[in-house]
């Protein structure tokens, strides 16, 4: 190896002394949701959680799919899963999307709904808050605990329509 | 997957780097081709003897510039040749060799260039943003999270799945963070404890500042011949005997996050062409792809060196260190030189390389090694490359 | 196995959001930095391989085809029209106060070229023209 490293390094100060050029992208998008995440989305509005079920492996998709990508055949019938189920994981943000610092932290996490039980390799899952404080979540009590939605007041048909997932016991 | 396919023998001759660091001054193309050139020099090619090009490169959204295979394809010498993208979020660093394995394996070419190249400093405030872009839009982005979030989520159950102390997992930072300080390359290279990483900032808990690796920019390039052309050029070619790829779902919600399916796929296929049964015993020296500091682990798990759950005790044993008898990431992996995303696993094919060639200075372990492997992963929980090569 | 359709085309929902990260901030790389500096100077410049003699507009750090270091150099060629258009509206179909011309400028016998206004003289390929202000695009002159 007797090559020698080549590269030259800026330090943020030195952005500054060099020419540079600067743009603003502009892409918007409207994207569709399909049937599938449609009637999940209108089925949140009712407060209720939509999935699709493949009746020859079994396997329930929560979000819905009109599809099964293991069995790759489309998908059999609508199931209303329960808005109940077990934290599978949950971690504590200081941080948001643009990578500045938060107080408060946002306790996020995986839940695996009901029915569905601890043996289950793939499981319906819903990624979304969960209403902890961070001492729960250091000291690792809330993997397995039971919860239940908290839903909004307000509902439009979105993700959001759930506030967050409480520990019920 | 049985290969029942008859190819031919494929030999790295040349590879080189650029320096990894936060912010570059160079534009891509500029940064792709330092190393392509460096590849080439050691190869002792010219680019005029080269019939194909493999350009490897994550989001454009990084960079900046659309379409940057085209874009790029200039500074990697794809001017006027056979050029190829390919793109698999982080796994495309052993993509792109393995692309370059199957053009010359195929019998389509005799020589190829592969560069890898990321410039990550050209998105602001933080390159981070665009990673938001990752998630799905209706059942995922309006919870406005964050990419360290996902990481967070499977570090935190594959801690509690197996009972795994952060304080296990730091080791694995203190380890490769100390391996860069003998790189010329590397970036973040430091010699830190385990109490200075379970002090670092908590991002997400439990991820802390000091648990991944930093955003780079960077290039990094390999010559990849045939048989014939490797003993023309060389008495020390680096065969690639063993490929491997995987994608799995996006829907990383619904299945187990404490144990990586996706590259034991890779990895079985991998060993199959190489003919490696007891992965343990048969491979000297490994560079699992380390983002953050539990993936050595949950990768070193899901190659089968170790049995699950076990990883972070064969660490503490020293099994993985420099000096052991499995050392993993001795070049300081991607916690100790830089994440540019795609150019990092190239980055630690490159290593391998090096190790197996008896030319890595400082780095090169202290065992005699016969056998590498080098892996990468990619994308949300999805993908995952593996390639082996032997002297 | 069914295929079954929801039926209505209003019951499918849009969803809609922005893309991009908050901004880009380019460097111009090695070579870039000498020709903008150039630029600053009143001077164009560009890069010879010391192989085959090619000289590129706007500089490179490298030669494409021989693929090794070139050195920067001031072009002082003749600069002439090769192609050109006219426009008439921008970028977002708003019809512009008066038609721009826009032409691709070589340099004599480089490899490349630059993106030019012209707001004077007659514009036809082949002419020469003048360059009355250095800057991306240039701003120049039919003589």
């Amino acid at each position: 190896m007797s090559q020698t490293p080549s590269g030259t390094y800026l330090k943020e100060e030195d952005l500054k002394k060099v020419n540079t050029v600067t743009y603003k992208p502009r892409a918007e998008y409207a994207y569709s949701a399909g049937q599938a995440q449609s009637k999940f989305l209108l089925g949140l509005k009712e407060k209720k959680i939509i999935g699709r079920k493949c009746n020859k492996c079994g396997r329930v998709y929560v979000p819905p799919k009109m599809y099964c990508d293991e069995c790759f055949r489309p998908t059999d019938e609508w199931v209303e899963v329960k808005d109940e189920g077990v934290i599978v994981t949950v971690v504590a943000s200081f941080i948001s999307w643009t990578r500045e610092r938060v107080e408060k932290p946002e306790i996020v996490g995986v839940i695996r709904l009901f029915p569905s039980n601890e043996k289950d390799w793939v499981y319906p899952g819903l990624f979304h808050r969960i209403c902890a404080d961070f001492e729960s979540v250091k000291n690792m009590s809330l993997f397995g605990k039971k919860v239940k939605a908290v839903w909004r007041e307000n509902r439009v048909g979105s993700i959001d329509d759930i506030e967050c997932f409480k520990v019920i016991e | 997957m049985r290969p029942n396919l008859y190819f031919r023998r494929v030999a790295v001759i040349g590879a080189g780097l650029t320096l990894f660091r936060r912010r570059l001054l160079e534009t891509p193309p500029e940064l792709a081709w330092e190393a392509a050139r460096k590849a080439l020099d050691e190869a002792g090619l010219e680019l005029k003897d080269i019939d194909c090009v493999v350009i490897g490169s994550a989001p454009d959204a990084f960079d900046g510039v659309h379409m940057k295979g085209e874009y790029l394809a200039h500074g990697s010498g794809g001017v006027r040749k056979m050029v190829t993208r390919v793109f698999v979020g982080g796994a495309t660093g052993v993509m792109v060799p393995i692309t370059a394995w199957y053009h010359v394996a195929s019998g389509l070419c005799d020589k190829v260039l592969a560069v890898a190249e990321e410039k990550m400093s050209s998105a602001r405030p933080h390159p981070q943003g665009v990673f938001r872009y990752i998630w799905d839009p209706i059942t995922e982005k309006p919870l406005n999270p964050n990419l360290i979030w996902i990481f967070a989520m499977e570090m935190h159950r594959y801690m509690h799945v197996y009972n795994i102390k952060k304080e296990d997992i730091a080791l694995v930072s203190v380890k490769n963070k100390r391996n860069a300080l003998d790189n010329p390359y590397a970036q973040a290279a430091a010699n830190i404890t385990v109490d200075d990483v379970l002090k670092s900032e908590v991002l997400v808990w439990p991820v802390q500042l000091l648990d991944i690796s930093p955003v780079s920019d960077g290039a990094a390039a390999m010559v990849i011949v045939s048989e014939d052309v490797a003993r023309r050029f060389t008495d020390t070619p680096v065969w690639i005997e063993g490929v491997g790829w995987t994608l799995d779902n996006t829907e990383w919600t619904g299945r187990e996050l404490a144990y990586p399916r996706y590259l034991e796929h890779a990895a079985l296929m991998a060993y199959r062409m190489a003919g490696i049964e007891r992965p343990d015993k048969e491979i000297d020296v490994i560079e699992p792809y380390d983002p953050f500091d539990y993936k050595e682990l949950h990768h070193i798990e899901g190659l089968k060196i170790a049995k699950r759950g076990e990883a972070p005790k064969l660490l503490k044993e020293g099994v993985f260190d420099k000096d052991g008898d499995i050392p993993s990431s001795p070049s300081g992996g991607l916690l100790g030189v830089g994440n540019p995303i795609a150019a990092a696993g190239l980055m630690k094919t490159i290593s391998i390389y090096w190790q197996l060639k008896g030319t890595a200075g400082k780095m090169q372990v202290k065992k005699p090694v016969h056998t590498g492997l080098a892996q990468a992963w990619g994308d949300l929980m999805q993908a995952s490359t593996v390639i082996v090569m032997r002297n | 196995m069914s295929w079954e359709k929801i039926g209505k085309e209003d019951n499918l929902l849009t969803w809609k959001d922005k893309m991009g990260a908050e901004e880009y901030v380019y460097t111009t790389g090695v070579a870039g930095e000498e020709f903008f500096n150039g630029l600053k100077q009143k001077k164009i410049i560009g890069s010879r391989c010391p192989k085959c003699g090619k000289v590129y507009v706007p500089a490179r750090l490298y030669c494409e085809d021989c693929f090794v270091k070139t050195n920067f150099i001031e072009v002082n060629e003749k600069a002439y029209i090769d192609s050109y258009t006219i426009i008439y509206k921008d970028d977002e179909g708003n019809k512009l106060e008066k038609p721009q011309i826009i032409a691709l400028i070589r340099f004599g016998n480089t490899k490349g070229g630059l993106l030019a206004y012209v707001v004077e003289g007659e514009v036809e390929i082949g002419k020469e023209v003048e360059i009355l202000e250095y800057k991306i695009p240039l701003i120049v002159r039919v003589k």
